[in-house]
């Protein structure tokens, strides 16, 4: 059950139905029976998994509550990060892991091969046990109070609107709007449904739109491909997966903005960005600000001189690269961002304060486009052999074909008016600012992204690219 | 704000209503087919109706009445109903309507065919049904191909909007206009679309046969040229079982090498030519057998 989904929408008109209906507690009520059948519309059997990051994580924190002892403290932190990062890592990891490990004893002469189990990666496994974990290390911390309700905690850990896909809630952020009475007003329904609308935009009309473009590049021979094909490929994937990723985020955030809740803006225009530092601030937001406040601070952050800067962005990339995916292509990805990163730390001493656009930043704002899309090709290539030759492939074949011709402009053609649109947002300096435009300008882009949705829906859908970290 | 878009869309469907036999000769010709089939109804028997894709269309010489009645020998009257890529799914609901809604009965319906478009394989697409099937059919319908939610919903949105029905040749032109060489593209690009599961069987087409058969009209099947040529398969003739199958893959006188073909599955002109006269002569003599 996605969101772009007609069956979600019934699902969530009866659940809305019945939402205004009920008193505070039974909204939640409802709400935590809800999550737990849209998730078990995915798979009914991982709910289990839901069930006992739940469990522990609640006792935890209660536990946390109750003592002062330091020790017993970091045993029971212990404890919650130790289960959710088994789960995590059993379910993700393990058959990577055991495959590596088999080929490096191989290599070595000796026999002994792990066993592989060929397990299925559980549906949003990354974004709720990290979103648990952030819960107990915050109680650990006394940054946030250890949730006394049960039923409010795992209506935190399931919150149907961001269980699968994000965005990472901050508990401090979600169980206290749990915890209070909802009375979702006009401005909540006018909020929610332009972030609906802009997100089943992004997904259906760019995201789905360009996915066979991505295709056509990325599977099969790259060997064969010309160098202006592996460019649009690029390009194209650059925006399926900010159209995918945004797009869920914004109907989560929309559809959670009806039922009074206000999550996380887990995109903050990252193509405008102007470094890959500033990329990252705008990009899957939720996501850094978990690595930044749990690994990358108590790594030391910037605290210690350039060079531990540096290695610690790197560990910290490296790491984000591994969360996205169990294959090298991932980690490759994730250092190669760490890499460029802590270079940039290097070669510069403080980071550069917040200030207006200048002509010269579109440069800068361009180079940092070619950045990310240069890293898209290692994530996106089905290995590290198959990247090496699609980047060959730019250099020996600048060749341009009617893929790479008509690519490029359907790319043009998707993506420019949503880019002139943030834009003008990115100039008002407003996220939302569409909402406050005259309503003639607020008319006129939702009536384009309605038009756009009836008009040029492909039909064949591509399924939410995150899903899959 | 909700009422401007709201609005907006009900202007573009009003508009678009008129518009809509512009977007493309195939949808002019499947709005015109129920008046072309009421027109049977004036003309002396044997009235026989064509139904088949764009082979069928590039296939027949637009005289095709006057070749079949020079081959019998007596005034024959024919309608033709194309629908390009369509299949026999499309066919059926097609006919259902045509002969509903028709006020007249052929004595015969020939399908041009190739075996690839009688099985139960090809997916469904709702839009492409939407302008056959009535909102009171869309439950059986549903029924008959087990739809999802999402295609039944689509559907019957396709059903009420000829925005949402008319969408995908929207979108064609519009890419047509701004994307270079976005016709030699496509293909490629739909080959990359996931597989369908393939659900096997001919219950599409016995349903077809049997709605003839049921309003008593004679049903002819005629496999289709094309530039390489195939196989039909023994399924494909025992699911015609009641069908009289004629065999039009290489008629004499239908030579690839003689520029009768414009591509691999389309005759040209002087193909069709060549066809249509083979067609109407094993029409004549079968249509007289009758």
């Amino acid at each position: 059950m996605v969101f772009d989904s007609f069956l979600f929408w019934y699902f969530y008109a009866v659940v809305l139905l019945a939402y205004f209906r009920l008193p505070h507690r039974g909204q939640n009520a409802l709400l935590l029976g809800a999550s737990y059948v849209f998730y078990a519309c995915w798979d009914w059997r991982f709910l289990g998994l839901i069930w006992a990051s739940t469990a522990v994580d609640y006792a935890v924190g209660r536990g946390l509550a109750r003592t002062d002892a330091p020790s017993r403290r970091r045993a029971l932190l212990l404890a919650s990060v130790g289960t959710n990062l088994s789960i995590l890592g059993f379910f993700k990891y393990w058959d990577f892991f055991a495959r590596e490990l088999g080929a490096l004893l191989a290599a070595i002469g000796l026999p002994a091969a792990p066993p592989t189990l060929g397990l299925i990666l559980p549906v949003g496994i990354s974004f709720y046990t990290f979103q648990t974990m952030s819960y107990t290390i915050d109680v650990y911390r006394r940054q946030t109070p250890a949730c006394a309700d049960p039923l409010d905690f795992a209506l935190f850990v399931a919150f149907f609107p961001q269980l699968v896909a994000g965005p990472i809630e901050r508990a401090g952020r979600l169980i206290g709007q749990i915890a209070r009475p909802r009375a979702p007003g006009v401005e909540d329904v006018r909020a929610g449904t332009y972030l609906i609308l802009i997100g089943l935009f992004k997904k259906v009309v760019l995201a789905d739109s360009l996915a066979p473009l991505v295709e056509s590049v990325f599977t099969g021979d790259a060997s064969a491909r010309a160098g202006p094909e592996v460019v649009m490929g690029a390009y194209a994937f650059a925006l399926q997966i900010y159209g995918d990723f945004s797009g869920y985020s914004s109907i989560a955030q929309g559809v959670a903005r009806w039922l009074g809740f206000q999550l996380t803006d887990n995109f903050r225009h990252p193509f405008f960005a102007r470094d890959l530092g500033d990329l990252w601030r705008r990009w899957h937001v939720s996501l850094s600000t978990w690595l930044r406040d749990y690994v990358y601070v108590p790594l030391g952050g910037s605290r210690r001189g350039a060079w531990r800067t540096a290695s610690n962005l790197l560990i910290t990339f490296t790491l984000c690269g591994l969360w996205h995916g169990a294959a090298w292509t991932f980690v490759a990805w994730g250092a190669f961002h760490g890499a460029l990163l802590a270079a940039r730390a290097l070669l510069r001493s403080s980071a550069q304060p917040e200030r207006p656009w200048a002509l010269g930043d579109v440069g800068r704002a361009a180079l940092t486009f070619h950045a990310f899309c240069a890293g898209l090709l290692l994530i996106r290539a089905e290995s590290l052999t198959q990247s090496v030759e699609l980047v060959a492939a730019i250099v020996a074949r600048p060749v341009m074909t009617d893929l790479a011709a008509a690519g490029l402009a359907m790319v043009a053609f998707y993506s420019t008016p949503l880019l002139l649109f943030e834009a003008w947002l990115e100039r008002r300096g407003d996220l939302h600012g569409l909402l406050s435009a005259p309503w003639p300008a607020r008319a006129a882009v939702q009536g384009y992204m309605v038009w756009m949705l009836v008009l040029f829906h492909p039909g064949a859908k591509s399924v939410f690219y995150y899903f899959q970290f | 704000m909700v009422v401007a878009v709201v609005a907006s869309l009900l202007l573009g469907e009003v508009a678009l209503r008129p518009l809509e036999g512009r977007l493309s000769a195939d949808v002019r010709h499947i709005l015109d087919a129920p008046a072309q089939v009421r027109a049977l109804g004036d003309a002396p028997a044997p009235r026989v109706l064509f139904v088949g894709n764009s082979m069928l269309r590039c296939a027949l010489a637009p005289d095709v009445a006057a070749r079949l009645a020079v081959a019998r020998g007596q005034p024959c009257a024919a309608a033709t109903v194309f629908m390009d890529g369509s299949d026999v799914l499309e066919w059926r609901w097609a006919l259902e309507r045509l002969l509903r809604e028709g006020q007249a009965r052929p004595d015969a319906v020939v399908l041009g065919f190739t075996p690839g478009q009688l099985g139960d394989d090809n997916p469904v697409r709702p839009q492409r049904l939407a302008r056959h099937v009535r909102l009171g059919d869309v439950a059986a319908l549903a029924t008959e191909e087990s739809l999802s939610v999402e295609q039944t919903t689509h559907l019957v949105l396709a059903r009420a909007s000829a925005l949402v029905q008319n969408a995908d040749r929207v979108r064609t032109r519009c890419l047509d206009a701004v994307v270079p060489a976005y016709r030699r593209v496509k293909p490629r690009l739909a080959a990359t679309a996931a597989p369908t599961a393939m659900r096997g069987g001919d219950r599409r087409l016995r349903r077809l046969l049997a709605l003839l058969a049921r309003e008593g009209v004679v049903a002819l099947a005629v496999a289709m040229p094309t530039r390489e040529g195939y196989d039909v398969s023994s399924t494909a003739r025992d699911a015609l079982g009641g069908a009289t199958i004629l065999d039009g893959r290489r008629p004499p006188g239908l030579e690839p090498g003689e520029g009768h073909f414009d591509d691999d599955v389309h005759l040209s002109p002087d193909g069709a030519a060549v066809f249509t006269d083979w067609l109407a002569r094993e029409l004549a003599a079968r249509l007289d057998r009758r």
